[in-house]
């Protein structure tokens, strides 16, 4: 029973559960996961590199448009929402976060600061959102500054 | 595995019950590295052991009443149909690798979580119409397969062991 670092072959035509005394992790997997996992990063890494700069926020609220900032303007923006809720998006520096939440779990606030083209922040507890959109210009300055 | 039904039953509450508490301990460990949707998926381990040694069908009804139960205990009705794609897209991956490419409990591990990731794209697009979402992908994937990888490892050293146990107390 105890053999399951052996790659013992195990029975298909077996009912119920397969026996878990079987290879551990095959040849043939092992040999996939690792091409699986360098494929993963290189499109992550070719994804994430291309991404131009955005040009303007736009924060939506219970997904209808709240409104839309430039990130070249650093501004606070305040979100009341209902029995309290309170969002605070703050732009500085051609970046946008999420300064403040009420929201339990925080996750929104620990996203940080983003800048790039397609990125978002989201409070789904306050159904909250920020997109980045719209590069072009942005790239185009930083690739010949 | 052969067992009689009403050992069957136990067993299946024993699960769950420890399908829930991963499910608590998991939300009470923010990762240091957020992105949205990104989860360790610990009760993944339950879900796995229960498939190689239960079968599917048990495996699946386990799942969704952890989700449920999570859902209605932890968290709002948005993160619950956030987490019913998530499972139901990992579930079915999962299944495939057992079944059809008869993986090992890493790769139908990694599988689940990759798939994972994606339902919870797939949701964010759906229910917050938002095709942005999807720039969360690539990285989402990446961390879905070391968590998986490391859900499956865990998963492949409790099962031999979980097997014998089960046996000898017949």
């Amino acid at each position: 029973m105890t053999n399951f670092m052996r790659g013992q072959k195990h029975n298909p035509d077996e009912q119920g559960g397969r026996p878990a005394s079987q290879a551990f992790l095959p040849h043939r997997e092992k040999i996939f996961l690792i091409l699986l996992f360098t494929g993963l990063l290189i499109l992550a890494c070719v994804f994430y590199q291309t991404r131009r700069g955005g040009a303007a926020a736009t924060i939506y609220v219970d997904s209808e448009e709240y409104g839309t900032y430039p990130l070249a303007v650093n501004r606070t923006i305040t979100i009341a929402g209902e029995d309290g809720a309170e969002n605070v998006v703050e732009i500085k520096d051609g970046y946008v976060f999420m300064k403040s939440a009420t929201c339990p779990n925080q996750i929104c606030v620990h996203t940080g600061k983003i800048s790039k083209e397609g990125q978002s922040i989201v409070c789904l507890p306050n159904r909250v959102s920020v997109y980045v959109f719209g590069g072009g210009t942005a790239d185009y300055d930083s690739m010949t500054k | 595995m052969k067992t009689n039904k009403a050992k069957q039953v136990a067993y299946m509450a024993v699960f769950l019950a420890l399908a829930l508490i991963f499910s608590y301990v998991e939300a009470l460990l923010p990762l240091p590295f957020v992105v949205p949707g990104m989860k360790l998926g610990l009760p993944n381990i339950v879900i796995v052991v229960v498939l190689y040694l239960f079968g599917p069908v048990p495996a699946l009804v386990i799942n969704i009443l952890r989700v449920l139960l999570v859902g209605l205990l932890f968290t709002n009705v948005y993160s619950l149909a956030f987490s019913l794609f998530g499972a139901a897209f990992s579930f079915a991956a999962m299944w495939t690798v057992w079944k059809v490419f008869h993986g090992s409990p890493i790769l139908v591990s990694v599988f689940g979580g990759l798939f994972h990731n994606t339902g919870q794209i797939v949701a964010a697009i759906l229910i917050l119409q938002v095709f942005d979402a999807a720039y969360y992908l690539p990285v989402l994937l990446v961390a879905g397969f070391v968590t998986g990888f490391v859900i499956g490892l865990l998963a492949g050293l409790i099962l031999p062991r979980l097997e014998v146990l089960l046996n000898s107390r017949r």
